[in-house]
């Protein structure tokens, strides 16, 4: 028998964030949280001595209070996908884009707290996530913004564990949610989400774009000008080269990224803008 | 370490290093109806239900199952008395070499607890997950739009 981790020695199962926060404070970088653990055959792992379990820290909840929308952490994406409703644009975006990650089985394993802390160029959820400008709780206490983790990265929490994402679903009246890949269930060779929120002043978009580098970026300055409209598919794909340098791999070139992404920006757009007037 | 679960309806107990994978497990005790495939969440051939869920197996580590309960294809049907699915997929030519087979039936198997009225879409969307080399998928569907009609009671035209 082939061990997925062969150098595991203690697979801990603690039953309050405190004591887990301890035990991974004492391990120090030998001991991981371990949520879906689909990562675990994905990555040659470091030498990992003990495990963290998130399942009995009571993170399986997602709830609706007032305008916020809180998804626990260890709630996986079978669960969210089958717990969203589709009678808001929030909750209608996060279920096109939960319904595109991976597949069935797989989503009945990953979870969203580890497809955040897991980020790389293949994420989904998080490209939404950084559209809708949701945060994220760290420990049950620290709010900080998606897009801050994601600029900072991963190392930027180490130690920490995810407890929860919560997004304000008032004011948000479009979203959409497109990933192109080889076939359905590959993962983003590039990934678009555009929001469109109206607070009744002014109406804006938020754009987040996935699979072109190593994690989800923000473009505002694509933002403005959709707002504007004042710029067509070409030139989206001119001003994302502007701004960004993808990966070229063997799945697909730089060049071919970028075209595919200002294709997913703009069918985002216009998604997005027609739900928001419907 | 000491894992205590439910497997196939039974109460079910092993002592294992607690970074085995619950695929090895599962057939190192028998169980060798669920197969190894890619190792790495891709094929869907180590397909079982996680408290009623389809997973691969391969990405289980065994810890992860205590307390909860497994349902392997043996769980589900045997030779004399196989499952309506199982049954349909036999009928309808849904199996070749058949190693994909546990799998898709397992993931068939979920998506009928859950709608027992699926289209052809709402079955090529469950078995996402679950590849065949063999069969260019035509007759898997079949077999589950059938196994459903059965189940439902409906006769079949
Ligand atoms: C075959 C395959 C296909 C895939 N397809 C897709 C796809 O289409 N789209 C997509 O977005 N992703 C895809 N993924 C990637 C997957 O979403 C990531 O590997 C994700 O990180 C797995 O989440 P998990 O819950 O299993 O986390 P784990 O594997 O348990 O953990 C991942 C990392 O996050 C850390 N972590 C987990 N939870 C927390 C927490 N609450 N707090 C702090 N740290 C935490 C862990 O320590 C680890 O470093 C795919 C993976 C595979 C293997
Ligand atoms: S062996 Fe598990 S998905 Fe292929
Ligand atoms: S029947 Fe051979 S892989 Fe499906």
């Amino acid at each position: 028998m082939s061990q997925i981790l062969p150098s595991l020695e203690r697979y801990h199962r603690p039953a309050s964030l405190d004591e887990a926060l301890r035990i991974l404070h004492e391990g120090g970088a030998s001991v991981m949280v371990l949520a879906g653990g689909v990562s675990l055959g994905m990555v040659p792992r470091r030498a990992v001595r003990g495990v963290v379990s998130i399942e009995r820290l009571g993170l399986d909840a997602v709830e609706r209070e007032g305008g916020t929308l809180r998804i626990g952490a260890g709630v996986t994406l079978g669960h969210l996908e089958r717990m969203l409703a589709g009678d808001s644009p929030v909750e209608r975006l996060l279920m096109v884009t939960v319904r595109r990650t991976a597949t069935t089985p797989l989503r009945n394993l990953i979870t969203a707290g580890g497809v955040i802390a897991g980020v790389g160029p293949w994420s989904d959820l998080p490209v939404a996530l950084l559209a809708l400008g949701a945060d994220i709780v760290l420990n049950g206490t620290t709010v900080i913004s998606i897009e801050r983790f994601l600029a900072d990265g991963p190392r930027s929490i180490a130690g920490a564990i995810i407890s929860e994402i919560r997004m304000s679903v008032d004011g948000v009246k479009g979203g959409a949610f497109i990933k192109l890949g080889r076939n359905e269930t590959d993962l983003a060779m590039a990934s678009a989400s555009v929001v469109v929120f109206d607070d009744g002043v002014q109406p804006r978009v938020r754009v987040a774009i996935g699979g072109l580098v190593s994690r989800p970026l923000r473009i505002e300055a694509v933002e403005e000008s959709l707002t504007r409209g004042v710029i067509d598919r070409g030139a989206l794909s001119e001003l994302l080269g502007s701004l960004v340098t993808p990966r070229h791999d063997p799945r697909a070139e730089a060049v071919y990224r970028l075209d595919l992404a200002g294709t997913c920006v703009m069918d985002c757009f216009e998604t997005a803008t027609r739900e928001a007037s419907a | 370490m000491r894992v205590t679960a439910t497997v196939n309806g039974s109460p079910f107990s092993c002592d294992v290093a607690p970074g085995e994978r619950l695929v090895d497990v599962l057939r190192a005790h028998g169980l060798t109806g669920t197969k190894y495939g890619c190792g790495s969440g891709e094929c869907g051939a180590c397909v079982v239900l996680l408290d009623g869920e389809p997973v691969n197996s391969c990405l289980v580590v065994l810890p992860r199952i205590e307390g909860h309960s497994i349902t392997t294809i043996e769980g589900l049907g045997t030779p004399s008395v196989p499952h309506p699915i199982q049954e349909a997929f036999a009928e309808a030519g849904a199996v070749q070499c058949g190693y994909c087979t546990p799998g898709m039936v397992l993931s068939a198997y979920a998506l009928l607890q859950r709608n027992p009225h699926p289209t052809r879409e709402d079955v090529a969307a469950a078995l996402d997950g679950n590849l065949c080399r063999c069969t260019g998928y035509v007759k898997i569907i079949d077999a589950v739009m059938m196994a459903a009609a059965r189940l439902r009671g409906e006769a079949l035209s």
